[in-house]
């Protein structure tokens, strides 16, 4: 996946249906806080990423480092794993609360592979093993929209402190 | 003050006191004795590849920066402190730069470290000599450098790098063998993790292969078998079907040397490859070693690379681990992919991949570690039990002419380090920590 090519004087199209994309991407941060993790993979395609970089401004994640860099495959092992009954790192579970905000919706230029981008600023608030935990950043969404359903090609998080030193992270952001 | 005696009574060949773990008073003696006089490593070279590229780092919790020079190429372990009043000078991760120039009186710098100028310099009198090297960013009194691999000591004295690594040397060539032109390269990035718990416990980790499969039982599947990790090997086999550890765990086998530093025996399907990226890769390998050779270079005897106290090297998945002691509660880790230069690109892009899933943040292995070496922080706070037991197979440790080898389960690895501690701690005389007085 490339990094986003989302500029500010890009002007958002108005005409796209607002509401649509809002709910999905509502209702996907939900099957996270919910850990509802086979729902949630199933919103991505099979030639899907999930990243989250190590780096601001990350051009690769092939040849940096990256914090999730997920395909569909990798995604599944990562859910087993979570639904293991031996992760210690999750015992007891993670809980966490997502809030989505100032989202802005394009549509993608012809011949990108999906159809439009989302963006939005996410504040993540996790209680693993006994202490909370404040996560910010800006989610950017690659969707399709085929056959009249939504579907995501690419979920970029970029966290404000991705080049910092983490505690475990155990639920995809 | 804990005396030699009582430091001395906390430490037994087969089982350490719980205060090692829990004692701020002991940490800070770790930092002035252990660390304060130990080679750590600092960085590799190819992190500085330019003249006036630097990155900075925390090393035994203080700032330093290593630089390249601008003048003569040589790379400086300097530490990150202004001549003038102290400030840190070099804010940036990394960075290249013509001179270091303080940020609150705009004192500047040499890449050596030098004093270059001072601003009003009139106002400071005849006597100021501006080349007494104190006022300058102080460089660490000793620094050392083996295949790329630069190691810096806070200390003045002690032994010089080869004789203090000894065997471990061979394990560095090890590494600068599987690269078809001889040399790494660290430019990949970096994992960093934080845990509540006391750095000792990353260490002993590192060479523990009794834990694998209990610790790591949510990345195995019913017949046993890790997931995949890289693309051209299956999985490991952890476990027979009844989940009960292989015996390879045991067959492997351990080796322990002096300064406490020592290694694990090779993983199976180690040295083992296949398809596009793994043949190219080979042929690249052949090269330069010729098919014979290159087979034996591929087959590395040895998994995890303990460099006591701060380094372990990687063989399997190349890469560098760094340990940073914060407090005596809390420990920094940094995981940097060793990229093989005259490799495909693709080869050394699936070693930053399976670092990601093995090592991240948010990895599936790593993370269950970090869960037990929390836990343990925890654990040893309670008082019913004063000693932490690292007893298995002692006593069947078996001499070598370098040191002594083990049964790979054995606790062997973490015995050898803590005699180390106890030399280190028991020699009450901090040497010399600056040359520049
Ligand atoms: S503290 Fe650096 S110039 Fe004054
Ligand atoms: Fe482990």
């Amino acid at each position: 996946m490339q990094a986003s090519t989302y500029t500010a004087n890009q002007p958002v199209v108005e005409n796209l249906d607002h509401e649509r994309i809002q709910k999905f991407v509502y209702h996907e941060s939900r099957l996270l806080d919910e850990r509802r993790f086979e729902e949630w993979i199933e919103l991505f395609d099979d030639d899907a990423t999930y990243w989250v970089p190590a780096q601001i401004d990350q051009q690769s994640p092939l040849n940096q480092l990256s914090i999730f860099y997920d395909d569909k495959e990798l995604m599944q092992t990562r859910i087993a794993r979570l639904r293991h009954e031996r992760i210690h790192v999750d015992d007891p579970q993670t809980r966490s609360v997502r809030m989505l905000s100032n989202l802005e919706i394009e549509s993608a230029e012809p011949g990108a592979g999906y159809d439009l981008r989302a963006r939005a600023v996410l504040c993540a608030i996790v209680f693993f093993q006994q202490k909370q935990y404040i996560y910010g950043g800006r989610c950017e969404y690659q969707l399709r929209d085929r056959n009249n359903a939504l579907s995501i090609y690419c979920k970029r998080v970029n966290l404000i402190n991705c080049d910092s030193a983490f505690h475990p992270l155990v639920v995809p952001f | 003050m804990l005396s030699t005696t009582e430091l001395q009574g906390l430490v037994k060949p087969d089982r350490v006191h719980r205060r090692l773990y829990q004692d701020p008073e002991i940490f800070e003696l770790e930092m002035e004795r252990i660390f304060g006089r130990a080679w750590l490593y600092v960085g590799h070279e190819s992190q500085v590849p330019e003249k006036g590229d630097f990155i900075t780092i925390d090393l035994a919790r203080q700032p330093v920066v290593m630089v390249r020079d601008r003048a003569d190429g040589e790379v400086h372990v300097l530490y990150n402190r202004c001549g003038h009043r102290g400030a840190v000078v070099c804010n940036q991760p990394c960075g290249n730069v013509r001179l270091f120039r303080c940020c609150y009186h705009g004192w500047s710098f040499k890449t050596s470290g030098k004093l270059a100028a001072v601003p009003l310099e009139a106002g400071y009198g005849e006597d100021f000599d501006k080349t007494d090297p104190q006022f300058g960013m102080v460089p660490l009194p000793r620094v050392a450098n083996y295949g790329g691999f630069i190691f810096a000591s806070l200390s003045d004295s002690g032994p010089d790098l080869k004789t203090y690594l000894g065997p471990m040397l061979r394990t560095i060539d090890d590494i600068l063998n599987l690269a078809p032109d001889g040399e790494v390269q660290v430019s990949g990035g970096v994992h960093r993790y934080v845990f509540d718990g006391n750095w000792k416990a990353q260490v002993e980790n590192i060479n523990d292969l009794y834990h694998p499969p209990f610790s790591h039982a949510s990345t195995t599947k019913e017949d046993g078998r890790q997931f995949q990790r890289q693309g051209s090997n299956t999985g490991a086999q952890l476990t027979d079907e009844d989940g009960n550890p292989i015996s390879f765990w045991d067959e492997t086998g351990i080796r322990a040397f002096d300064n406490g530093h020592g290694y694990c025996g090779k993983l199976p399907d180690s040295g083992s490859g296949s398809g596009p990226v793994f043949e190219a890769y080979l042929k690249a390998l052949e090269g330069r070693h010729g098919p014979e050779r290159a087979k034996e270079v591929l087959d590395v005897p040895w998994h995890n690379a303990i460099f006591y106290p701060n380094l372990c090297i990687q063989s399997m998945a190349q890469h560098i681990r760094v340990i940073r002691p914060i407090s005596v509660d809390r420990t920094e880790v940094n995981v940097y992919p060793i990229l093989l230069k005259g490799a495909p690109q693709e080869y050394n892009q699936q070693i930053i991949r399976y670092l990601n899933i093995t090592h991240a943040p948010a990895s599936l292995i790593q993370t269950d570690d970090l869960e037990a070496f929390r836990r343990i922080q925890s654990g040893l706070k309670t008082q019913g039990a004063e000693w932490v037991m690292l007893a298995r197979y002692f006593g069947k440790d078996v001499p070598t002419d370098e040191g002594q080898k083990g049964m790979g389960t054995s606790e062997l690895e973490m015995r050898n380090q803590y005699k180390a501690w106890a030399d280190y701690m028991t020699q009450p005389q901090p040497r010399s920590n600056s040359h520049a007085s």
